[in-house]
């Protein structure tokens, strides 16, 4: 029992510190002036640690949820479907890197791949919902911008997971 | 293996690893890639940059001629049946009036010793809402 008390506050906090997080970074200027949508990725540094900590169950509920109160205290909810497609796929590719090649890959990688994953899928559904090819241009750059913001929160995560007491973790 | 050991095991590992390089190049490769793969389509509007700084927004779907100044130097340019080209220009290599008229998106003419560039742009831009 004291097991499941301890996900839950875990998934909430990691839920309430991953929405900080994302209503914090839209006050920064976008790190391409041409696309609002590429982000440091601040946010997602949470849903890692709460995939490393407690679980991809946990991890998911802590990313769909941030997506979805986001939009919410965002004030912004057609926003919330670039932000769900791109949570949820970069998520897919967090999960399954992180499950089956967590030997080879360091989170730095994982991170990496996951911030090129969200970045990109946001640019396709820009382009179904603007129904236009054009907007696709923009791949190389976000994807390029992406994964260097992928870098910085996957040293985040490194970091925070190396010297982070083992108290947060629902494993110990 | 135990979670407990898993994340012990994560804990011990390197900031970096060997493939996490394949992984970058992967996401470069396939990034880049598919700008080759995007289907060139016809574009709706042309902007116009001299010196760097965008002084004209040409609508493509109307004909006209308009003068770009740089310095003493000039450049016309001639939208005709959705496409542009430089008519004429003060430079003396006239490269971009060679290069002929363009209308996909992507597609530039690029004039140097004026300092001028053509682009291609099509439908709304990423103007939208993004999140």
């Amino acid at each position: 029992m004291r097991g499941k008390a301890k996900r839950i506050v875990n998934t909430a906090a990691f839920t309430a510190l991953a929405l900080v997080m994302h209503v914090l970074e839209g006050f920064l200027p976008p790190l391409l002036p041409f696309a609002p949508g590429v982000r440091l990725g601040l946010a997602n540094i949470f849903t890692f640690l709460a995939l490393i900590f407690c679980g991809g169950a946990d991890a998911l509920a802590v990313q769909v949820l941030r997506c979805l109160l986001g939009a919410v205290f965002g004030g912004n909810v057609s926003a919330l479907m670039y932000s769900m497609t791109a949570g949820l796929l970069s998520y897919a590719v967090m999960w399954a890197l992180y499950t089956f090649c967590w030997k080879r890959l360091s989170l730095v990688g994982i991170s990496l791949a996951c911030s090129a994953v969200h970045n990109a899928a946001q640019v396709c559904v820009a382009a179904l919902v603007l129904s236009s090819y054009g907007v696709l241009y923009y791949l190389p750059y976000v994807v390029l911008v992406g994964s260097a913001a992928g870098l910085f929160t996957g040293a985040v995560t490194y970091f925070v997971v190396k010297y982070a007491g083992s108290k947060i973790s629902c494993y110990t | 293996m135990d979670k407990r050991d898993k994340l012990a095991a994560v804990r011990r590992k390197k900031l970096f690893s060997l493939w996490d390089l394949v992984v970058a190049l992967m996401v470069l490769a396939v990034g880049l890639g598919v700008f080759f793969f995007i289907p060139r389509v016809r574009g709706s509007y042309a902007l116009v940059y001299s010196d760097g700084a965008q002084v004209l927004k040409l609508d493509l779907t109307r004909e006209g001629e308009y003068t770009v100044r740089y310095g003493d130097g000039y450049n016309t340019l001639r939208v005709t049946g959705g496409g542009v080209e430089v008519a004429g220009s003060s430079c003396p290599d006239k490269v971009c009036v060679h290069f002929g008229r363009i209308d996909k998106t992507g597609q530039e003419i690029v004039c140097l010793p004026n300092r001028l560039v053509v682009k291609i742009y099509a439908g709304a831009g990423l103007d939208g809402v993004t999140g």
